[in-house]
């Protein structure tokens, strides 16, 4: 007599084995990237949720990625760009909106404040390295890898982006 | 005039400062309603919930990842409505705190 397995326990072992591998290993570090690459709490949360529910769907041929670490930051940073994208169109604000931007100030003083300035006008990109190079101790080679771009384009974010936050402190 | 390679890692280490404050700190954030959801070990509590194109898609029915803040996890959540909420749930949602902060 053959063992009868019913979809739903399918579906709770894989939604498991999911959770295992994909929420509970990289969630956290993936929120912590999105913080880094948008401004807005709220965008980072879902752009992590909609890395996680892409990566749901590809669970069927996971096993097969090469480095799903490098995948989840892949589409974790494309996620970001697009809400930061639809962030930067929006020209009216709700007044829960308004709360988010008011919350968005950190508590930072004297020179740390001046490199919050600077830090908004890094884009998408020069942040992920930034990040990934200064929290993640990565070399620049392994940032590209994460990334899926060349180690060239990745040096020159991470210039420019140590440049930008420079010239901001030596004005000030 | 200083150094520019000590300016260089002067910087660098005021964006690790930087860096470490702004991903630590998740801001309070209200957009909207905050219904009831519940996690796979059966917590409950409130969120934010946004609606998004791909969340309707999944297969799976009406679903997302998120922070549990009762149990200090990331799961997959449903959402609950009202009328099955237990009285003891809704006690200890009027009791505890919302699902933000996140770590």
């Amino acid at each position: 007599m053959g063992l009868t397995i019913t979809p739903v326990t399918v579906q709770a072992s894989e939604e498991a084995a999911f959770e295992s591998a994909v929420v509970a290993a990289h969630a956290e570090r993936l929120l912590r990237l999105a913080l880094a690459v948008v401004d807005d709490p709220g965008e980072a949360q879902d752009a992590v949720q909609e890395t996680l529910l892409v990566a749901w769907r590809h669970w069927p041929s996971w096993a097969r990625l090469a480095n799903p670490s490098a995948w989840l930051t892949r589409v974790c940073v494309r996620q970001c760009v697009r809400r930061r994208r639809r962030l930067q169109r929006r020209v009216f604000w709700s007044p829960g909106q308004w709360a988010v931007a008011r919350a968005q100030v950190p508590e930072l003083d004297g020179r740390l404040l001046d490199l919050h300035r600077a830090y908004r006008h890094l884009s998408p990109s020069q942040r992920a390295v930034l990040y990934l190079h200064l929290q993640e101790g990565l070399t620049v080679e392994s940032c590209a890898g994460q990334l899926g771009i060349r180690p060239g384009t990745a040096r020159s974010h991470l210039g420019r982006a140590l440049s930008k936050l420079r010239k901001e402190l030596l004005d000030v | 005039m200083s150094d520019p390679g000590s300016l260089d890692e002067e910087v660098k280490q005021m964006a690790r400062d930087y860096l470490d404050h702004r991903t630590r700190r998740v801001a309070l954030f209200y957009l909207g309603p905050r219904p009831v959801v519940r996690c796979r070990r059966g917590h409950v509590f409130t969120t934010t919930w946004v609606w998004g194109g791909s969340l309707k898609g999944i297969r799976l029915g009406p679903l997302r990842f998120q922070h549990c803040p009762v149990g200090n996890h990331w799961t997959l959540v449903h959402r609950v409505p009202y009328s099955e909420v237990t009285e003891e749930e809704a006690r200890s949602l009027a009791a505890q705190h919302p699902d933000v902060p996140i770590p």
